[in-house]
């Protein structure tokens, strides 16, 4: 890993389409802000991880279960379920 | 006779891309498959689907999210319209801001899962946090994070 110091206004730059730069430093914390083109997506690491996980795990949806959720959805909502695609 | 019959199950077979999921067997049609250029989240190789309605479960609100590029990757998805959850105005403008598609062909449509409780009761979640919007007019998908913090991976519904 690259490891580079900066101080509060420096920043680094990827590539030609991503520049991250110190904002803010107060106490543990640090403020970065993140300029690039829109086709790069920028998460905070943690929130990634947790729709990666949930998408892993919605992989292996038990299928046995959609009969109880027919059910389930009829009775909390009247609205029609049918669409197209569907005869 | 015959032979006609056997033409057009060779030109079916041409058209449509069959793939066995635990929910059965499903097609899909080539002309209709998604292009999600980001992929999914954790599946970024995987960036062309097909939805197929429940092969088993005859008028189900669930469809099969299937995957072209990995055949062993398919997820359960319903449209956001047949649950009773509802974002707010600005959820959902975020949810299309970032989808890139327009409002008026954007449908919602949210990935399933089964959760297991320590006791083993059995119940089935919508991830309303990372929807996936979609415009099947011009066939592109994407999956979109939104920022609101109460929204949930696993609204239970």
């Amino acid at each position: 890993m690259l490891v580079v110091s900066r101080k509060k206004g420096e920043a680094i730059v990827i590539n030609d389409d991503i520049e991250i730069i110190v904002s803010e430093i107060k106490g543990s914390q640090v403020k970065l802000g993140v300029q690039t083109s829109k086709k790069n997506k920028v998460y905070r690491k943690e929130l990634y991880l947790k729709i990666k996980q949930a998408n892993e795990s919605s992989v292996n949806f038990d299928p046995s279960d959609i009969g109880d959720l027919k059910v389930k959805m009829e009775k909390t909502d009247g609205r029609s379920t049918n669409r197209e695609g569907n005869d | 006779m015959a032979e006609v019959q056997i033409e057009k199950v060779m030109i079916d077979n041409e058209d449509k891309l069959i793939y066995q999921t635990p929910y059965g067997e499903i097609e899909l049609q080539e002309d209709k498959l998604l292009s999600f250029s980001d992929g999914i989240v954790g599946f970024s190789n995987c960036t062309v689907f097909g939805l197929a309605s429940h092969p088993a479960v005859k008028n189900s609100p669930i469809l099969i999210l299937q995957c072209v590029n990995d055949a062993t990757v398919n997820f359960a998805v319903v449209d956001s319209k047949s649950l009773s959850f509802e974002y707010s105005a600005e959820d959902m403008a975020e949810a299309i801001k970032s989808s890139g598609v327009s409002s008026k062909d954007a449908i919602v449509m949210f990935i399933l899962r089964t959760n297991e409780s320590d006791e083993g009761a059995k119940s089935i979640t919508a991830n309303v946090k990372a929807p996936i919007v979609l415009d099947a007019t011009n066939k592109v998908a994407k999956q979109v994070i939104l920022n609101n913090r109460d929204l949930s991976t696993q609204y239970e519904i």
